[in-house]
């Protein structure tokens, strides 16, 4: 049932992109986009709360007969929790943010449409035309509605994103060449590629997936890429976006090079695995770093965003047996970036270097909102973030050597500095900023009243999330 | 007891204060301060009543009285659980903590009447007690870490109580910070073992560490002295404790004296078993160098709180290293004496900065004593007490300590009385400066200082019952002949004692009152000839800066090294590099097309010879 509906919200995103096209309103196109994202986020909660065995489900859809090629979609709990969060992220920002025109909102389905398509991928090519088309909006975004110096950086955001899309093609076109057995790119069981081959192509997957992450040293069109995006897709961008690559070396790794999963590598690959491992740990300590040294609260969030990130690729590397633990990582990153760039950006001054201070003065609420979400971001007990932290870093030192267990644990400590240091710009102090009017939108209240209790809850019942994205995982 | 009730009363222990907080929160723009510190005091005296009822019910032996919560979370096949433990140690600290704060909660109806945040101030502080009970009841080193980060939350917010200054922003975060580096030690100690698929609650894990692997072992056990270190402001990381006297004073005399920098002392002695001997020594001559640096730098503060501050650091310095010596029921004995004198020394000193309307400095102080007479004689009760004079409670405990010390070796008995010495030295300075000699507070100096006066009752109470307690409290572990050791006898099935000298308790007075005369006449001594003239003591001669040169101002200076010459130096003008080399080798092969056919002809003939050539090679 969750795999139909999956697949019907793909049908009706696209279609609902077209009639875009058609001449409605501005308002009119926010009411269309919101019954679609919000009908389409309540089915899907339904459905899995009417029958959670259906979470572990799959459907094909004929697309090319002359290569035998089916579109295939495979849902686990993991892949309808991400899914579900992009609706509700574009349902939110269709709702509360002020759209420059009715294109907005069909860049927005666009997006839904193409992290759908990844989230939900059960064969490389639904998962590559996905992650291809993911970011194409995002560069019409900041093109048309972005600033001069947006404009120059969508290129290069482009440009990063069409490098890794190539290794991306390369490497499928690898498999799908020389796979002898395996279903045609199918991302079910283990291909039986010839050993050489099977390094080859996950050397450029993983390359691939680090520019997506993006990991050190692929890494610096993010935070501009955060700061420059648009506001009615700018969390969305952040939240959600940011997942896929640690989604690609969760869902296609283990499938296509298993041999480059941790645990199961091989002298002499170990060696050049635990290399990998160690620069992916060099990066999450170099972005908690640099993330002290950000103007603004965005770009901290997006470098300590980054660190995080390279923590889960860290969990990623390590197969589908960690998988709970590290699914519980991409779903509380992804409630936790979602609520705090709302947060942030609803603040003036964000990104001007402009005063910040006296939010706990002027707005209490607001105060206490964006205090939860970034006690859970940076990992205090009896918030989500701190199961999430826990249960893969724990990971990380049942499987790697003690010394990047050591290493992940850095971030920990940068994380509280970088994160209190802009907490205490914003929420303390005398309040520095003339008018700081309660103007957030209801949606985005509701909204935000709903993450921080997924925040405190999730903190303190973390089990009933890992069970429910546990469906479909090892 | 039976479990039924032990389990309601473990609810209703930690609901009272979380629902005092939130009930404070929600009509906090309604209500008055009294009215909040009404509810926050009876919502934690009640929480106290409940702690002294298990406490007198609860068996001691085997593991006490055990609460399951909730299954909490599944790392691989093991799931791993939230409950309460309660046992001797972890009544002790329940009793003491809530004890002690019912006191201050009181006291601050009268020392934030006039805060505009007041209601807020209580909403904290029973938000904290709450943390607090969750941290000494935990079952587990998971549990644990719930109230450990839990406190470091509140002393945060309470630190930066008054965040319209931002040097006490700055506390707030340093604090957090500095202790977020001892949280790493947590950290390790906990995922050692989850790592290796090993429940993690407290009547396993010793036994479990033990069997580790020496390098896993020390791994541990060097992650709970990182702990300490940053909890209990041991060793380098002491940084924050004095900067944290930036909150009001009763957090200062709750948060950072009395309970939350105990909690490395109790993680120590709730973690006896664990620690490998090696770093037993390790967790000795930290202590014992702390409570050297601490007794030192309290020598040359002006400041009536950060001397306290430092003493605290001191004291706590001596906790650690008679836990080191394998001392605990000393260590935990001198933990409970301190909580009263030390919480009744810096509610003292808050009664003096509210007589003197805000004033801290002891330079502008003097000769108090006949203006704030029940503040003075409470004061000196606990000053006497922290000398370790018979027949106070900090005579008893010291004592214990002392012993523990001459049973390990002549050099550490002598190294603490040297740490006593400077105790008692302190101690009179400050007190000397604060209420005897002339007057320093010149009247026309401001307006403020014209007429000091007595605290109102509702502060002078909670003062008198804490010097009652400071006189009285050493009985409990004792060695007199009519009254048993009860502390010990309660602890021992949990924490087996160790077997040391028992000296004369005539002997230990002598030493005692002598320590206090000889340290005494010099800390008098200090005030008189040299009050103010300790050369870079307020700066506590320069180390502070030493340590920020080595930890945090390389990082900061690494981050913005980093962004400014890799990420946008290095890496983006290789990527703009590259699109200069493209362009430029576009408008190269540019050129190329000039559309004359000529041209193009020369180029495919040279082409096709190029490919026909690399054909006859390769054939």
């Amino acid at each position: 049932m969750v795999a139909i509906m999956v697949g019907w919200m793909v049908v009706v995103a696209m279609g609902m992109m077209a009639i875009m096209v058609l001449p409605l309103s501005i308002r009119q196109a926010m009411r269309v986009g919101m019954a679609v994202m919000w009908g389409g986020a309540l089915a899907m909660m339904a459905m899995a709360i009417a029958d959670p065995s259906s979470l572990n489900s799959g459907i094909m859809v004929p697309w090319s007969y002359l290569f035998g090629v089916a579109l295939e979609f495979k849902v686990s709990g993991l892949s309808w929790a991400l899914s579900l969060a992009t609706m509700v992220a574009g349902g939110v920002l269709v709702g509360g943010t002020t759209l420059p025109s009715r294109w907005a909102v069909a860049l927005l389905l666009w997006i839904q449409w193409a992290l759908l398509l990844v989230f939900n991928a059960g064969d490389l090519l639904t998962l590559f035309i996905g992650w291809e088309w993911a970011m194409l909006p995002v560069y019409i975004a900041l093109v048309t509605h972005g600033t001069d110096k947006a404009k120059s950086l969508a290129l290069r955001t482009l440009m990063m994103m069409v490098t890794g899309g190539v290794l991306f093609l390369i490497a499928m076109v690898l498999v799908w060449v020389i796979s002898p057995a395996m279903a045609p790119l199918s991302l079910s069981g283990e291909a039986t590629l010839p050993p050489i081959v099977a390094w080859m192509v996950g050397g450029l997957f993983l390359m691939s997936f680090a520019i997506k992450t993006p990991l050190f040293p692929f890494h610096t069109w993010q935070a501009d890429l955060y700061e420059q995006c648009p506001a009615y897709c700018r969390p969305l961008v952040m939240a959600v976006v940011s997942k896929l690559g640690v989604w690609g070396v969760f869902r296609v790794l283990p499938v296509v090079a298993p041999g480059l999963v941790m645990g199961n590598t091989q002298a002499p690959y170990l060696i050049g695995m635990w290399g990998v491992s160690i620069l992916v740990a060099v990066g999450a300590m170099y972005a908690s770093i640099v993330a002290f040294a950000q103007s603004t609260p965005i770009r901290a969030l997006a470098y300590l965003s980054m660190s995080h990130m390279a923590v889960a690729f860290l969990g990623a590397l390590l197969g589908p047996s960690y998988g709970v633990m590290v699914g519980t990582y991409l779903v509380a990153h992804t409630v936790l970036v979602l609520g705090l760039s709302m947060m942030i950006q609803a603040q003036p001054n964000w990104n001007t270097g402009g005063a910040l201070g006296g939010m706990m003065g002027r707005s209490p609420w607001r105060a206490w909102v964006l205090l939860v979400l970034l006690l859970g971001f940076i990992g205090l007990p009896g918030t989500i973030g701190f199961a999430a932290e826990l249960s893969v870093i724990a990971a990380i030192f049942a499987s790697y050597p003690l010394v990047i267990g050591l290493m992940v644990l850095f971030p920990v400590v940068m994380n509280a500095w970088v994160g209190l240091r802009w907490l205490t710009e914003m929420v303390w102090g005398q309040p520095m900023i003339p008018v700081l009017k309660d103007d957030i939108p209801s949606w985005w209240r509701f909204a935000l009243g709903a993450l921080v209790v997924v925040t405190l809850l999730g903190g303190l019942f973390p089990l009933w999330i890992q069970r429910w994205i546990g469906v479909g995982l090892s | 007891m039976a479990q039924g009730i032990g389990q309601w009363l473990t609810w209703g222990m930690l609901a009272l204060p979380l629902g005092a907080a939130l009930v404070i929160r929600w009509f906090q723009t309604r209500w008055s301060v009294q009215q909040a510190g009404w509810v926050a005091s009876g919502a934690i005296g009640m929480a106290a009543l409940g702690a002294i009822v298990l406490a007198l019910s609860v068996p001691t032996h085997g593991h006490g009285l055990m609460v399951p919560l909730w299954q909490w979370m599944s790392i691989g096949n093991l799931t791993l659980s939230l409950g309460v433990q309660w046992d001797a140690l972890s009544l002790l600290m329940a009793v003491m903590v809530t004890v002690i704060a019912t006191l201050i909660t009181v006291y601050a109806m009268g020392y934030m009447a006039h805060d505009m945040r007041g209601t807020s101030f209580f909403a904290l502080v029973s938000f904290f007690v709450f943390w607090m009970l969750a941290l000494v009841s935990a079952d587990s080193l998971l549990g644990l870490f719930f109230g450990w980060e839990g406190v470091g939350l509140c002393s945060f917010l309470l630190i930066g109580f008054w965040h319209d200054t931002p040097s006490n922003r700055w506390a707030a975060i340093q604090a957090f910070v500095v202790n977020r580096v001892g949280d790493l030690g947590v950290w390790v100690a906990l995922l050692v073992p989850l790592a290796l698929m090993h429940p993690v609650g407290w009547g396993v894990l010793g036994a479990q560490v033990a069997t580790y692997p020496p390098v896993l072992q020390v791994a541990v056990g060097l992650g709970i002295i990182l702990a300490v270190c940053g909890k209990s402001a041991q060793g380098p990381l002491y940084v924050w404790l004095p900067n944290a006297m930036a909150g009001p004073t009763p957090v200062s005399a709750l948060i950072h004296a009395a309970t939350m920098v105990t909690a490395g002392v109790y993680l120590l002695a709730r973690t006896h078993g664990f620690m490998p001997p090696s770093l037993q020594v390790v967790v000795m001559g930290l202590g014992l160098g702390t409570a050297f640096l601490g007794g030192v730098l309290a020598l040359g503060q002006h400041d009536i709180k950060r001397v306290l501050a430092f003493s605290t650091m001191s004291q706590l310095g001596l906790m650690v290293m008679a836990c080191g010596l394998g001392a605990y029921h000393a260590a935990l004995f001198h933990m409970v004496t301190h909580a009263c004198f030390k919480a009744l020394l810096f509610l003292g000193a808050g009664s003096v900065i509210h007589g003197l309307n805000g004033e801290q400095s002891l330079a502008r102080m003097g000769g108090l004593r006949r203006h704030m007479p029940i503040t003075w004689v409470t004061v000196t009760i606990a000053v006497l007490a922290m000398m370790g004079v018979p027949p106070l409670s900090g005579f008893f405990s010291k004592d214990a300590i002392l012993l523990a010390a001459w049973s390990h070796s002549v050099g550490l008995f002598l190294a603490v009385i040297g740490v006593s010495l400077l105790t008692a030295c302190y101690m009179v300075r400050w007190w000397w400066l604060t209420f005897m000699g002339s007057p320093r507070y010149d009247a026309t100096d401001t307006p403020s200082h014209q007429s000091p006066h007595e605290s109102p009752t509702v502060m002078t109470v909670p003062l008198m019952l804490l010097a009652g307690l400071s006189v009285t409290v050493g009985v409990i572990n004792a060695p007199l002949p009519w009254c048993p050791p009860l502390l010990s006898s309660w602890l021992s099935p949990l924490i087996p004692a160790l077997d040391g000298h028992h000296g004369s308790l005539a002997v230990m007075a002598l030493l005692g009152v002598g320590i206090a005369s000889v340290g005494g006449w010099v800390g008098w001594w200090m005030a008189h000839r040299a009050p103010m003239v300790i050369a870079g003591g307020e700066q506590q001669w320069g180390l502070p800066w030493l340590l920020a040169w080595v930890s945090a101002h390389p990082i900061r200076w690494a981050g913005v090294g980093a962004d400014r010459w890799v990420d946008r130096g290095l890496i983006k003008q290789s990527i703009t590099g590259v699109s200069w080399g493209i362009h430029w080798l576009g408008n190269r092969v540019r050129r190329l097309h000039t559309g004359q056919l000529t041209g193009y002809l020369v180029m495919w003939v040279l082409a096709l010879i190029a490919v026909l050539g690399s054909m006859v090679m390769a054939w």
